[in-house]
């Protein structure tokens, strides 16, 4: 049936042709797929996946009773992409009324070349809102949420929770801990976005896993809020500039509360510095570290409560043309009245006690630099100072820091180091973080803290808490009240240095109150420090002596009462009896 | 032979069944992205449903075709001619015109899909050179008064076609002429000296016009060109070596979804082999040569069908090109 003709045979000519050039594309095929490697390939598929940056949810800071101080608050943002939407003049219209922004600025928006594939209409909207602009049912628009910061207690303990910019915290714990918080990190391929699709929206449950962890404060809001209201209570009733209280565990060095005025509100963080007073601010503590050279000649066992010291009638001279002054001139005393009615001269004369003894004179700065003083406390805030303690020291420096010149401290430093006389002399380490919770397991991982240290013996401590009860008694503090109590402390009317002109500033002082309660067995130790506090008497308006003893003794003690009775500390009833008894006689 | 016959027939079918398929996965696949429509409820597998659509046609005409003695197709060459070169002055000339990146190819028909006329041409040509040239033998001897009306009527509609301007669709045609002038025993000087006058008609076009120039020189330097000119070729490679021997998996490939255009036609070898790797290419190229060699072996079963059978086997380079034409 074939007839074998020459034209087949060009007909299979044509075949080999293709056949070839079949095996042609073949042979391409090979070398294109099979010989080059990925390595060689990245340089083009570089172009194909982008790196999407998952910023983790932040974690949140509560108080030690579950008091949220720092936290997420969702906010949601209405999104645009511009390049998806055809009729943008409608749309702008459209939207005004809802989002009551001018319909010519959200075209604008839409318009500019920028914000071409993604666009923020409007932020911080409720749902409802969001609701009516999804019933438009108009294309590339989405609602996307955030997580913003929030802090629900406004100024309540601003100064130590700090606040964050840009996702990372520049001040408080928020900037201290800001690893713990801000969580891993992490990135995350996709690949291949066509223009009609949208790149999924992070789904931040899915990346819970990275989130940081929660913060627990050693605070409690309740006793922060009490030391907060009375601190400003005080420095409104005596004019001062500023003032720091520190209420404070002296057993385990946990801050309960720590308070600065003016106060700092994180939600507001312009309005004033986010600085925390308490430990970047350093002053000269004037009487308040009386205790400590007393605790020294203790421990040395140089000096006994009975031992009689002469104070010179108020006028004392060091060497050559220093002289020592005293505002309540006393002649010879005993030792433990020099404490309770806070003589410096006498205060100078035991701090060189111990040089017959062989020790030199550096005994007491040596003393100090083991209590820890002239560096920073390590609590866990940023930019805290460590206060000035000079290792060069002239003759007359052993004397004046004796009685607390010459020497500078925070409020931290002083109100950690003062717990050692409630802590059976063990310094604790200060801090404001009882540790870290994580949000997905509840587990609770307690902060490490370095060991106490000793700074003197037990039986010196309770010596010295024994003298800060007499100061109360009988001191300078005899004319505070807390009904139902006993308590230690001590008072402190510090000079402010010039730093102009050198010297110290007329008539300006530091008024200081640090003390115990209950007395003999401390459940805390507080701190009160009023920067330039005025006292007027109410019956003349005349400016007078304003002494630590009168301005921040008694904000002291109207916290310590609050504290107390919140703590639910019984009142001695013997006592409280006869404290009703002296108000009743009075009036 | 008529054990080949027995042979021939349903190896034919089978072949085509499992290239349509295989190009109805292939279509799913390329299309399934970038028919992905929000706005439309998301999944609208656009492609894919006129792919099936196609298919549909197809199977339809070639259930009649396999019942119709295709010798009988011969008297229907020199009307369907003039029916196409009607339709391309149309496109050309009149408002049914429809251009499209730069070029004014096809035909609205409203509802219906467009129409391209130039591949009915191939059709056209196909089958009036055969018809012409099985029962005139004696014209392929003379040129001018043989081969050269035929070639005037023939390079009319061609030059339509290049006019549009569309000159893969001429380059196709041209090829497409010269295997059938070949097959049907034309003299090697004619072809010679017309094929010489073809190329350097189409190299000056090419030469001088904007695209035709960058393609040329995008294929020579592709490194250099390859975010410009190049820059889909280059891709389409990428996808290519991306695939290496077997693949990225069905439906895993990348560059269907925005770096070659047209995956699911002009481009959709790339898509294969980025999915499907070497194996399904060079596979591909394979069945694709024995397609052909069925269709040679078929030829000589009439004798127009020697020339017929070439519209199917070049012609038929990809799978969804098949059911569109």
């Amino acid at each position: 049936m074939i007839e074998k003709e020459r034209p087949y045979a060009r007909l299979y000519l044509v075949f080999m042709v293709l056949a070839l050039s079949f095996g042609a594309v073949v042979a391409k095929l090979a070398i294109l797929q099979l010989t080059r490697t990925e390595k060689g390939l990245r340089a083009y598929t570089s172009l194909h996946s982008t790196d999407v940056h998952l910023t983790p949810v932040r974690g949140e800071i509560y108080d030690r009773r579950g008091l949220p101080l720092a936290v997420n608050r969702p906010e949601t943002i209405l999104i645009a992409e511009p390049f998806n939407i055809k009729n943008r003049p409608e749309v702008a219209a459209q939207l005004a009324p809802i989002l009551k922004r001018p319909a010519g600025e959200l075209l604008a928006l839409m318009n500019d070349p920028r914000y071409r594939m993604y666009c923020r209409l409007a932020k911080g909207l409720d749902w409802k809102t969001i609701q009516e602009v999804m019933e438009l049912r108009l294309a590339g628009l989405r609602p996307e949420e955030h997580p913003q910061r929030a802090y629900p207690q406004g100024s309540l303990a601003g100064s130590v929770v700090g606040f964050i910019s840009e996702g990372t915290g520049v001040g408080g714990l928020e900037r201290s801990y800001d690893r713990t918080l801000r969580g891993l990190p992490t990135t995350q391929k996709v690949t291949a976005v066509n223009q009609k699709l949208r790149m999924p929206d992070v789904d931040y449950s899915s990346v819970a896993g990275l989130r940081g962890a929660d913060l627990v404060l050693t605070l409690d809001g309740y006793l922060q809020h009490v030391v907060e209201e009375e601190l400003a209570a005080g420095v409104a009733e005596f004019s001062a500039t500023s003032g720091t209280a520190i209420l404070m565990d002296p057993h385990n060095g946990q801050v309960l509360a720590m308070a600065q005025y003016p106060p700092f509100d994180p939600n507001r963080p312009a309005a004033a510095p986010d600085k925390n007073l308490c430990v970047s601010d350093m002053f000269e503590p004037g009487s308040v570290m009386k205790p400590f050279t007393f605790a020294m000649a203790f421990e040395a066992g140089v000096l006994s409560e009975s031992d009689v010291i002469d104070c010179e009638n108020g006028r004392w001279r060091y060497s050559g043309p220093k002289v020592i002054t005293d505002m309540h001139p006393k002649g010879r005393i005993t030792a433990a009245e020099v404490l309770s009615e806070s003589i410096n001269i006498g205060t100078a004369k035991i701090s060189a006690l111990l040089m017959p003894q062989g020790k030199d004179e550096y005994a007491l700065r040596d003393f100090l630099f083991k209590a820890g003083f002239g560096r920073p406390t390590g609590c866990g805030l940023p930019g805290e100072s460590g206060g000035a303690l000079r290792h060069e020291w002239w003759p007359i420096d052993r004397a004046t820091v004796s009685y607390g010149h010459g020497i500078s401290v925070t409020a931290m430093q002083l109100a950690s180091r003062f717990a050692a006389f409630g802590n059976d002399g063990l310094i604790p380490q200060p801090h404001l973080v009882l540790g870290r919770r994580s949000p997905l397991t509840g587990d609770f991982f307690p902060e490490e803290l370095p060991p106490p240290v000793r700074l003197v013996s037990p039986e010196t401590a309770r010596r010295v808490l024994a003298l800060l009860h007499k100061v109360t008694l009988d001191g300078t503090g005899k004319d505070l009240k807390l009904p139902g109590y006993r308590f230690a402390g001590k008072t402190g009317t510090a000079l402010i240095p010039d730093l102009r002109n050198g010297g110290y500033l007329e008539g300006q002082y530091i008024g200081s109150f640090v003390g115990f309660a209950p007395y003999p067995e401390p459940r805390f130790v507080l701190l009160v420090s009023l920067d330039r506090p005025v006292l007027h008497y109410k019956h003349t308006g005349k400016r007078n002596w304003a002494t630590g003893g009168k301005t921040a003794g008694p904000v002291w003690t109207r916290m310590a009462e609050r504290i107390l009775h919140y703590l639910g500390v019984p009142p001695d009833p013997a006592l409280l009896a006869a404290d009703v008894q002296l108000a009743r006689r009075s009036s | 032979m008529n054990r080949e016959m027995r042979f021939l027939g349903p190896a034919l079918v089978i072949l085509t069944m499992g290239l349509v398929s295989f190009g109805l996965i292939m279509v799913f696949s390329a299309g399934a992205f970038i028919s992905f429509d929000p706005d439309k409820g998301g999944i609208t597998l656009w492609h894919f449903s006129r792919q099936l659509l196609f298919v549909g046609i197809g199977m339809l005409a070639m259930l009649f075709f396999a019942n119709y003695d295709y010798a009988r197709l011969a008297q229907w060459g020199r009307p369907m001619l003039f029916v196409v070169i009607i339709l391309l002055l149309l496109v050309l000339y009149s408002p049914w015109g429809v251009g499209v990146r730069g070029g004014r190819r096809w035909l609205d028909l409203g509802p219906l899909p467009n129409l391209q006329p130039s591949e009915f041409l191939k059709l056209a040509v196909i089958i009036y050179l055969a018809e012409r040239w099985s029962n005139r033998q004696e014209e392929l001897r003379r040129f001018f008064s043989g081969v050269l009306p035929n070639m005037l009527l023939v390079g009319l509609a061609i030059g339509l076609v290049l006019v549009e301007p569309h000159k893969s669709a001429t380059l196709i045609l041209g090829a497409l002429v010269g295997a059938i002038w070949f097959i049907a025993g034309g003299r090697m000087l004619h072809l010679f000296v017309t094929g010489a006058v073809f190329l350097a008609a189409m190299g000056f076009v090419i030469a001088n016009s904007k695209y035709g120039m960058e393609r040329i020189t995008g294929f020579l330097n592709q490194e250099e060109t390859a975010s410009g000119a190049g820059w889909h070729a280059t891709q389409a490679q990428v996808a290519l070596a991306r695939g290496g021997l077997s693949g990225q998996g069905l439906g895993e490939g990348l560059h269907k979804v925005r770096y070659i255009p047209d995956p699911h036609t002009d481009y959709i070898f790339a898509v294969v082999g980025e999915e499907l790797g070497f194996l399904a290419t060079g596979g591909l190229a394979l069945v694709f040569l024995a397609f052909t060699w069925l269709g040679v072996r078929t030829a000589p079963r009439r004798r127009i069908a020697s020339a017929i059978s070439w519209r199917r086997a070049p012609r038929c380079s990809w799978p969804c090109r098949r059911s569109c034409t």
